[in-house]
């Protein structure tokens, strides 16, 4: 099969769990508690025909199944609808949100992998040493440390104490190097469990393919080990870290919820948040889905760089 | 009327149940100590004793043996509510007639819980904060008023009560102060036999300022006015900055939501657009209405108001203020989600000429002076040539300049607002820029202000403010403010439907200890729903249950 038509049959199964994930989001969100006009109108004793009018406005008065197949003919327009809560188009609240989150999930993602592919490594050559053993606990500490502790640590130490960064977002572009520079602390606390579980992961996985028979052959034919290792045995333990730092996308969003609280970061995280405690169901809902397109593409591309790494997957079936 | 919001915001001017505080400390210190105070102590025993025998009573007469369960909740947002929730717990449990449990839930479900608590009988004493404004009306009528039983008001145990109804109703159909003054004092006795909540304490607002940039600040009682000391001519108030600061930073605790007065739903957007937004009437820093869009105004008879209107006072979008802009915005309330703001005493308006004219109340109302002060917006809102859900427009003394969603909101000195100047306040306010910087993590705040990012704090925890309150780098500026913490009972349920369990419990409340453990002294112990702010109208000072 050509990786075209793989890439294309791939995609097109990831509609039926667009479908799925949206529907189930749109019901969750429904169905939680609160009502969205009881926050516009403060739970004040409005009129009942104002109420009654205002739930029109939002289709908020059709049953749950119309609003999400309406919600579904505008979404495939691009049309997100208008917040009630704020009055403001959808499609450019959370547009103007997206960039921020994605430079600070991008450069987590890649200091993740910076950190934890080649700490990995050593410690996997390294079995049972002195470096095995520092990476092990860097890794165990790494993953105990609740990011919005470590971010508050890092933001009074570097921020308040020595004054090497600021604590808020500086005004600057986004593409700055002001931003660059702010964005160091924040990256770092969301890069560090992310880190520490591709660090365990390489090695565990390095580990077993040092073991395997063709390494050993490799050697025996007398290939320096760098070759032995750079070239035979890392590109084999690759899959599964690639799998892991693919599906690692959904969990940085999941992080940055929390890091934009602390670092007052202006993505998507914090507007998720600010939505759900104000009923903000369409700015939720769209959210939510931008999570799970962007899962799924995640996903996609993760199948595909199996398809590159070990060609016998695309050609199994 | 009331309001409240679900998400550590508060709203402004008028009632509303803050939901989370601007706390953020971690941790419990001090929390289980003792309550009684040195020298107290038989003092203390005496009550406690007085009060075990009231909830004696009142399980004799139900015929139920302690100790009798229940639950006592906080919403996990709020540290410090859920502290005073869990002295409260330790109180009653060492009575022995309680076996009270505590449990914390998220906002959306603890609302959810207060709202439905009467509907399906639960068993929970809750405990909950609320805010208000420069009349007592709005303290008492929605968490009392049978006519605003929870899920229409916060009247969340369905209390009713024929007396207390026929004060709250006699008490706002009545513009004479001196009569008003009694009705409450008459309807704040009722509720002190009835207890049909317990009022805990008595709130506090606070600003941390930099000394190095600013000289002093003086606090605007409620929030949602947090800016106004920047400059408030009709308060005789205006920030002088220690170096030729131009630009002024603070913080927002949220995202401003929405800042179209009819569709306003929190108070970031309150406080945002407060020196923004001018009304006929501004309430000054001590209550007393005072002209500001009208230059004078009396009662004719007690349902109609005359005004006369300012001159020669311009919109930031260049048109000038008439009469009708008085009538075009008070009609966009009718059919908005804001709509009792003023259609709960708004019958209409006369317009005489362009700087003269007459609104009539559908009734005598007497928070009249107080609620007319609505945003007076262009007619071009009206017209749908600006939505001022995106750009605010009116006629203060700041225009709104730009803002970074989720990151800050810029105001900037409108230069030919119509204020000539007098002796205590310049022509010209001398910020020339204020931004907001919306932080949401109450300790970011604090690194903000620290790290000199931030020319002061409106939005602090209690415990930061105490902490920073003896350094000298910082000023730090309180003022009673018209909130309350106070804990609900399931009255609809026995033991709780009898007044004399109650009353035990209420005497038992470990107020001096919550004041000063879990609020480090911001506020004080309060009994009474009408807040001491409202100096006339509260009988605050004693305690009316003992």
């Amino acid at each position: 099969m050509s990786i075209v038509r793989y890439t294309l049959r791939r995609a097109l199964t990831s509609v039926p769990v667009l479908i799925g994930a949206t529907a189930l989001t749109f019901g969750l969100v429904h169905l939680a508690p609160g009502d969205p006009i009881d926050v516009l109108v403060g739970f004040d004793h409005v009129d009942p025909a104002t109420r009654a009018s205002l739930r029109a406005e939002y289709n908020l008065d059709r049953p749950l199944w119309q609003q999400y197949l309406l919600w579904v003919r505008d979404v495939a327009t691009l049309e997100f609808g208008e917040s009630p809560i704020t009055g403001r188009d959808v499609g450019p609240t959370v547009a103007g949100r997206l960039p921020h989150t994605i430079a600070l999930g991008v450069s987590a993602w890649l200091l993740s992998l910076a950190i934890g592919i080649p700490a990995g490594i050593v410690a996997a050559v390294d079995d049972g040493g002195p470096a095995d053993e520092v990476s092990r606990i860097g890794a165990l500490v790494g993953i105990a440390t609740p990011n919005f502790w470590l971010g508050l640590v890092l933001l009074f130490v570097f921020g308040v104490q020595l004054g090497w960064v600021r604590v808020t977002p500086p005004d600057a572009p986004l593409a700055s190097l002001e931003m660059a520079w702010f964005m160091v602390l924040p990256t770092i606390t969301l890069a560090t469990a992310l880190a520490a579980v591709v660090t365990r992961l390489m090695r565990s996985s390095m580990r077993r393919e040092l073991e395997r028979e063709y390494v050993r052959g490799a050697r025996a034919r007398g290939l320096r080990e760098r070759t032995v290792l750079l070239k035979h045995a890392l590109r084999n333990s690759l899959t599964a870290v690639v799998t892991v730092a693919g599906l690692q996308i959904a969990l940085l969003l999941d992080g940055a919820v929390v890091v934009e609280q602390v670092f007052s970061w202006p993505g998507m995280g914090q507007l998720l948040v600010e939505s759900i405690s104000r009923r903000d169901f369409p700015v939720v809902q769209a959210v939510v889905l931008l999570i799970a397109v962007a899962t799924i593409v995640a996903n996609l591309l993760v199948d595909l760089a199996y398809a590159v790494i070990d060609p016998r997957i695309r050609h199994d079936r | 009327m009331g309001v409240w919001k679900g998400s550590g915001e508060r709203v402004g001017r008028r009632t509303f149940l803050g939901a989370v505080g601007v706390s953020g400390a971690i941790g419990f210190a001090g929390c289980l100590s003792e309550n009684g105070s040195e020298g107290g102590e038989t003092a203390d025993q005496a009550v406690e004793n007085s009060a075990e025998a009231l909830i004696r009573n009142g399980f004799e007469a139900a015929g139920i043996d302690p100790p009798f369960e229940t639950t006592i909740y906080a919403n996990a947002e709020n540290d410090e509510r859920i502290r005073w929730a869990q002295l409260v717990q330790y109180e009653l449990n060492e009575t022995d007639l309680f076996d009270v449990g505590f449990e914390q839930l998220e906002w959306g479900t603890y609302e959810q819980l207060l709202l439905n608590m009467a509907e399906n009988e639960e068993n929970c004493l809750v405990t909950l904060d609320l805010s208000g404004g420069w009349d007592p009306h709005i303290y008492v009528n929605s968490l009392f008023h049978s006519a605003h039983r929870a899920p229409n008001g916060f009247n969340f145990n369905h209390y009713a009560d024929e007396r207390t109804d026929e004060l709250i109703d006699s008490a706002v159909a009545e513009s004479d102060r001196e009569q008003r003054v009694e009705t409450y004092g008459a309807l704040q006795e009722r509720l002190a036999q009835q207890v049909p909540i317990s009022i805990v304490r008595s709130g506090e607002e606070a600003t941390v300022y930099r000394q190095e940039r600013i000289d002093d600040w003086r606090q605007y009682p409620l929030p949602g006015s947090e800016y106004d000391p920047v400059y408030a001519p009709y308060g005789g108030e205006f920030l002088e900055t220690e170096d030729e600061t131009t630009e002024l930073v603070g913080d927002a605790v949220a995202t401003v939501s929405n800042t179209d007065p009819v569709r306003m739903n929190d108070t970031t957007s309150n406080m945002a657009t407060s020196l923004i937004y001018e009304g006929l009437l501004a309430v000054d820093f001590d209550g007393t209405p005072r002209p500001l869009l009208a230059t004078d105004w009396e009662q004719l008879d007690a349902t109609t108001y005359r005004f006369d209107l300012r001159e020669g006072v311009e919109f930031h979008n260049g048109e000038t203020f008439t009469a009708d802009h008085v009538r075009a915005s008070f009609g966009r309330y009718e059919g908005s989600p804001r709509e009792p703001d003023v259609y709960d005493w708004y019958d209409g308006v006369d317009v005489i000429d362009d700087t003269e004219l007459e609104v009539h109340l559908t009734g005598e109302y007497g928070p009249f002076e107080t609620s007319v002060g609505v945003p007076i917006v262009p007619l071009a809102a009206g017209d749908g040539e600006i939505d001022l859900a995106d750009e605010p427009v009116g006629t203060g003394p700041y225009r709104f300049d730009e803002h970074a969603e989720g990151e800050y909101w810029r105001l900037r000195r409108f230069d030919d607002h119509w204020f000539d100047g007098d002796d205590a306040v310049p022509a010209q306010p001398t910020v020339e820029t204020i931004t907001m910087r919306i932080i949401s993590r109450p300790a970011a705040r604090r690194a903000a202000l620290e790290a000199d990012e931030l020319d002061l704090s409106v939005g602090l925890s209690a415990d930061d403010v105490a902490d920073l309150d003896g350094d000298p780098e910082y000023g730090v500026e309180r003022a009673a403010t018209g909130s309350f913490d106070f804990l609900i009972y399931p009255q609809y349920l026995e033991p709780f439907d009898d007044v004399d369990v109650r009353r035990g419990i209420d005497r038992l409340l470990p107020r001096q200890t919550i004041v000063e453990e879990v609020y480090a002294g911001q506020g004080t112990v309060a009994y009474t729903p009408i807040p001491p702010l409202l100096s006339e109208f509260s009988i605050e000072g004693g305690d009316p249950g003992v």
